[in-house]
């Protein structure tokens, strides 16, 4: 039993230089969270939505170059999303529209685990409630109530190139009662941008 | 062969043995690679990408604004890094920690193309 019990050590010296010199590799495997690549996904497509509706709301697009901005800037976020993470996913189709007070697109994404819908909104109803003429000054007050409605809750901010003097006091319910002071004689083009950079331009009858 | 002969001969096959199972048991072993899963911060980046006050704070640069709102949603130490498209350090928040970092790209925001690398570790 010599030879067995000498092997024995021979055995645990060569387990213990081994172990020494060739340590385990761990190769650490990063798994990417569905609800990051799901929050990615949301960030891309509202950023092309707020892209597409600055574009409309200055210069004005048709529906089919409005469709194409939105399609080459997606493409463009997907590209830079997979070159620079190990973010996987593509899009497999999508709708989009704006037409002033309304923004809205829906896409759908393909991933590995499988499809995920992405929509992302920003719609406004104006209701003017009353216009009072002054008869001292030049200016005309316009009090309007905008109710917004969007797939969250988001902060937002107006503004009018045509106002005087804007007034915004938030109600419950993404509703908000707005003083104009116009001097401008006419319609009173509204801009309602979010905090995503979702722009909307609605038009007031400021007329008497 | 006598019984002794024998006795030294079962002893000699059992060692060889042993030292061969020992040397072929390391060599695959060698050839192993262990896969690992780390612990990563992936759910609270997750949770701060869905918050647009932290995307809007990363946007304008916001230092004080993002401090609170990490702070907010990691409860221990913490390293935020904000890097540009190029490798920029464009803002970092919180302690250096080394380790794996988990990090997300965003490729834009408030109608631009402006790439942000986002990385966040957090000690464990």
């Amino acid at each position: 039993m010599n030879y067995l019990l000498i092997t024995y050590v021979l055995s645990i010296m060569l387990i213990l230089s081994f172990s020494l010199a060739y340590p385990l590799e761990l190769y650490p495997i990063k798994r990417e969270l569905e609800e990051k690549a799901i929050a990615l996904d949301y960030l891309a497509v509202a950023n092309a939505l707020s892209l597409v509706s600055k574009q409309a709301s200055e210069n004005g697009l048709t529906p089919d170059s409005l469709c194409d901005l939105f399609n080459d800037t997606l493409m463009d976020e997907m590209e830079v999303m997979r070159e620079y993470s190990d973010f996987e996913g593509s899009v497999l189709n999508f709708t989009c529209s704006w037409n002033g007070s309304s923004a809205y697109a829906r896409v759908f994404f393909n991933h590995p685990w499988g499809t995920e819908v992405i929509t992302v909104f920003l719609s406004a109803r104006v209701e003017v409630i009353r216009k009072v003429p002054s008869s001292l000054t030049a200016h005309r007050l316009v009090i309007a109530k905008v109710e917004l409605l969007s797939d969250r809750p988001v902060d937002v901010s107006f503004y009018s190139k045509e106002l005087y003097v804007l007034n915004v006091h938030p109600l419950p319910d993404q509703t908000y009662l707005l003083r104009l002071f116009t001097r401008s004689e006419g319609d009173i083009r509204l801009y309602i941008i979010d905090e995503r950079g979702i722009t909307l331009v609605v038009t007031i009858n400021g007329n008497p | 062969m006598s019984k002794r002969g024998e006795i030294y001969t079962l002893d000699a096959i059992l060692s060889a043995t042993v030292i061969l199972l020992t040397v072929t048991t390391l060599v695959s072993l060698r050839q192993l690679s262990i896969a690992t899963t780390p612990s990563l911060p992936e759910e609270e980046l997750s949770a701060m990408l869905n918050d647009m006050d932290f995307i809007n704070s990363i946007y304008a640069n916001d230092i004080v604004r993002l401090r609170l709102l990490v702070n907010s949603y990691v409860s221990r130490p913490y390293n935020l890094t904000i890097y540009a498209i190029n490798g920029t350090k464009l803002l970092s928040i919180g302690e250096p920690l080394d380790g794996l970092a988990t990090t997300a790209v965003i490729a834009g925001w408030n109608g631009t193309l402006e790439v942000r690398i986002v990385s966040l570790k957090v000690r464990r």
